[in-house]
């Protein structure tokens, strides 16, 4: 019978909160989950509203940039059982955590179909001595199991809004070199889910970090890329002719109508890569680790599998590649060797339909 | 752009607060005055000890009062809200006891910040509704009346609380207009 709130979280309360969690990131990672159709509906509705509000802004010879995107889940909401994510649109650093341009909101009243029931077992007085009871002392666990909340919705919402970014809904915004959308607490941390940086060549970057770079139109041919951080960067109707990458992190990175023919990936980190309607001739990834669930990954991330969306093959291999969690699509199968591959969890997406998330 | 406020109560549902045992209701009143604040000096009080006892956040008698870290995190938000300290003692001086630091806030009153539309009854405010002029560049209001006092918070100042985990207080969406 629990007489101290520190007894009672270390013998029921971080175990339910646990099983919570662990249900909520599955519901979350469903493709399928009307949620995730209705919140990304949402955001695409205020996305068209904030350039509307820009285009007016022009008219009369004012100029409203969108340097920050901030989405934040508000604590309040969720005491008062109306869950929502308050977003606000601010011009630039100056203005940026105190005066929005815009705000809006996005009502996320599903969180409730599993935070109600974890609450009402919560506050459940079988286990207590009844005078030690004390649902207000309770409900002081209650923030810290909501920035865990906050924290996966943040990975989910990372893929989210990389789904706004393909389908062209964050073109219409008119954002500066440095934006950035994130989600997180309201006028407290921020996670990053999106953000565009200053452009980098791949090769003469010097120190400078590739991390989130931008590459439009490039091609690469004939050179050889060793141990560069290219994690979430993004590659846009690049070329790549007899490239030899090597110990590459591409955590994360996104490949939109690339060309690949005589590239060789070795030993590169792919979890969460996503390659869609690309071309591969002739390619071979060696050893390479598209595993989300790898050791060589930051602990404290949540990621997806790699995926192939898309793409046409033509004579490749993969060897001795983790492709645990992978996604592909078309016809893959013929025209590609696999030799001692890890596939356990991998599977195939539907042409035309959905892709399935891990 | 102005925020949403909101009205700080009491969670009336908390039960085994720590009681003071020498503060009065004459010197401590439930509506906290200018003229009641000022008189005030930091002072020590006993309480005694109970099984199980409470110590939130948030004391609502004699009058407000706000545990230390709660206080701070107010005044960072917003730097001209004042304090009279109460330093509590376990009445058997028990080495082993809590001896916690709670503080009388305190912001001159504006009465105007309410809307005409707000309803009172009985020198008491039945449902706020604030003038929205009044709220912008500020985290928190003070409004005294005849019935009962008020304490409104700013959005960023609800959220900044709840994260710590506050204990003893509920919150209330307020219009404003």
């Amino acid at each position: 019978m629990f007489s101290s709130l520190e007894e009672y979280k270390k013998e029921s309360y971080d175990d339910s909160e646990r099983q919570m969690l662990q249900a909520m990131n599955q519901w979350l990672g469903d493709s399928e989950a009307k949620c995730r159709q209705k919140w990304q509906a949402a955001m695409t509705d205020i996305l068209h509203q904030a350039a509307a509000v820009q285009q007016q802004a022009k008219q009369v010879g004012k100029s409203l940039p969108c340097r920050y995107l901030t989405c934040s889940l508000l604590y309040s909401s969720i005491y008062l059982e109306k869950p929502q994510v308050r977003v606000e649109f601010f011009g630039d650093e100056a203005w940026y955590s105190h005066d929005p341009w815009l705000t809006a909101s996005i009502d996320v009243s599903e969180l409730l179909v599993h935070w109600t029931p974890f609450v009402q077992q919560a506050l459940a007085k079988e286990g207590w001595i009844a005078r030690y009871y004390s649902a207000a002392a309770i409900q002081r666990l209650f923030p810290q199991t909501i920035e865990k909340v906050v924290y996966l919705l943040t990975r989910h919402w990372h893929y989210w809004a990389r789904e706004l970014l393909l389908q062209g809904k964050l073109a219409e915004l008119e954002r500066p070199e440095n934006f950035e959308l994130s989600l997180g607490q309201y006028r407290g941390w921020q996670e990053p889910l999106y953000r565009t940086v200053p452009v980098q060549d791949i090769f003469l970057h010097g120190a400078k970090s590739l991390v989130a770079v931008d590459f439009r139109r490039c091609i690469y041919r004939g050179r050889e890329i060793r141990q560069e951080d290219l994690t979430e960067a993004r590659f846009w109707e690049c070329r790549w002719e007899t490239v030899q990458l090597e110990q590459v992190n591409l955590t994360d990175a996104l490949f939109v109508g690339c060309r690949f023919y005589h590239v060789t990936f070795t030993d590169c980190y792919l979890a969460a890569v996503r390659f869609e309607d690309c071309q591969f001739y002739s390619c071979t990834f060696t050893g390479c680790d598209a595993n989300p669930e790898s050791k060589a990954l930051p602990l404290v991330r949540l990621y997806p599998g790699a995926r192939w969306q898309q793409c046409q093959w033509k004579k490749c291999v993969f060897d001795r590649c983790d492709l645990q969690w992978a996604r592909f699509s078309d016809d893959w199968q013929d025209e590609v060797t696999l030799r001692e591959c890890q596939f356990e969890q991998a599977g195939f997406i539907q042409v035309e339909q959905e892709a399935e998330d891990d | 752009m102005i925020e949403p406020w909101y009205w700080l109560q009491e969670d009336t549902s908390v039960h085994h607060v720590i009681q003071a045992t020498e503060l009065t209701g004459r010197k401590y009143p439930p509506i906290m005055r200018g003229d009641c604040f000022l008189r005030l000096e930091d002072t020590v009080t006993h309480y005694a000890r109970k099984e199980p006892m409470f110590m939130p956040d948030f004391l609502f008698a004699p009058t407000f009062m706000l545990e230390n870290a709660m206080f701070e995190l107010w005044q960072q938000l917003q730097p001209e809200l004042r304090g009279k300290s109460v330093q509590f003692f376990e009445e058997q001086n028990r080495l082993d006891a809590p001896m916690p630091l709670y503080w009388v806030p305190f912001l001159p009153s504006e009465e105007d910040a309410l809307h005409a539309e707000t309803k009172q009854e009985l020198g008491r405010v039945v449902t706020p509704i604030l003038r929205r002029e009044k709220l912008a560049n500020r985290h928190f209001l003070h409004i005294t009346l005849a019935g009962g006092q008020l304490w409104l918070a700013s959005l960023t100042a609800v959220e900044a609380i709840l994260r710590q985990g506050a204990m003893g207080l509920t919150i209330t969406s307020v219009e404003s207009r």
